[in-house]
């Protein structure tokens, strides 16, 4: 049975507005005063929903992220970069790994460079699906 | 509450809870096997905590920079800890030490019931550069070796 997590990243989605937010806030800025100064609030609005617009769409771009496993293997996608796919027997062992800003991964060891699945941003439970990929592996070990 | 359930408590203390007062753990492995000896679980880190800018400076400023581990195995009625396999635990924590460049490792063991020789066996553990606790499950009473590390996982760590 397939089991698929694409969670909204509140943090990612927020950042990706303020971006968005602040572009088009540097460009009103370049607009002339007598042009801008009348329509303030009508500037702020169209910039808000275009933030939002936009936001959404450069979160989706670079940020968001789909996984999805069964009992044989797995697939990440982080943004619209090309899918990794990987089977549990490539790896042999499996560590629950903590980044600086508290973020937990599941490293998977096997011949090639550990890979990482970001669980945390997954909102998955690190501790519980660490122990599932450990029965995956050793599994099909 | 079995020793398994308390080594998933030892692991989340260990890397999300007080335990982190103790050195900062970051990478953590179950079942993890040195040599002919297999610990439940092994959590590496560093002395030098991470956290935001003041955490930083004191850590940089105060922390040594040591690579740490911490080892916890768990025993049952069957099989209580005594001298000889204790002894064979530290052992297998030094070699790993040895390959891994720590400078200092928790060993942690967790059992049922805490009789007097299990007592006067972790008391006695007196290495300076491993520190040993052992947890009782039943009662929740720790017992640490008469080191600094073994008195600092005493204080900091609980099941």
């Amino acid at each position: 049975m397939e089991h698929r997590h694409s969670p909204v990243q509140p943090y990612y989605l927020f950042k990706s507005f303020v971006i968005m937010f602040l572009i088009q806030a540097v460009i009103v800025m370049f607009m002339p005063m007598a042009f801008t100064a009348p329509i303030w609030y009508q500037i702020l609005a169209v910039n808000l929903i275009v933030g939002i617009v936009l936001g959404w769409y450069l979160y989706r771009q670079w940020y968001h992220i789909e996984f999805s496993y069964d009992d044989v293997g797995f697939r990440l996608r982080k943004g619209k970069t090309p899918s990794v796919e990987h089977r549990w027997n490539e790896f042999s062992q499996v560590s629950l790994t903590r980044n600086n800003y508290g973020e937990f991964m599941v490293k998977l060891y096997g011949n090639q460079e550990p890979f990482e699945i970001p669980v945390s941003k997954l909102k998955l439970d690190p501790f519980g699906f660490r122990l599932q990929v450990m029965s995956h592996v050793a599994h099909e070990f | 509450m079995n020793a398994q359930e308390a080594i998933n408590r030892l692991e989340k203390e260990m890397m999300k809870g007080r335990g982190r007062w103790v050195a900062d753990f970051s990478e953590s492995f179950r079942n993890y096997r040195v040599g002919d000896v297999a610990f439940d679980l092994f959590i590496s880190g560093n002395t030098r905590v991470k956290g935001f800018i003041l955490s930083r400076v004191y850590s940089f400023f105060l922390n040594p920079n040591y690579e740490v581990g911490f080892f916890a195995v768990s025993t049952d009625l069957d099989n209580q800890l005594n001298p000889r396999r204790l002894r064979k635990w530290i052992l297998a924590v030094k070699s790993c030490m040895e390959k891994s460049e720590m400078k200092w490792s928790w060993l942690a063991v967790v059992g049922e019931g805490l009789s007097d020789s299990v007592k006067k066996c972790v008391q006695e553990a007196a290495d300076s550069k491993v520190g040993v606790a052992y947890f009782d499950i039943h009662s929740r009473q720790v017992v640490s070796a008469d080191t600094y590390l073994g008195r600092q996982l005493k204080k900091y760590v609980r099941v």
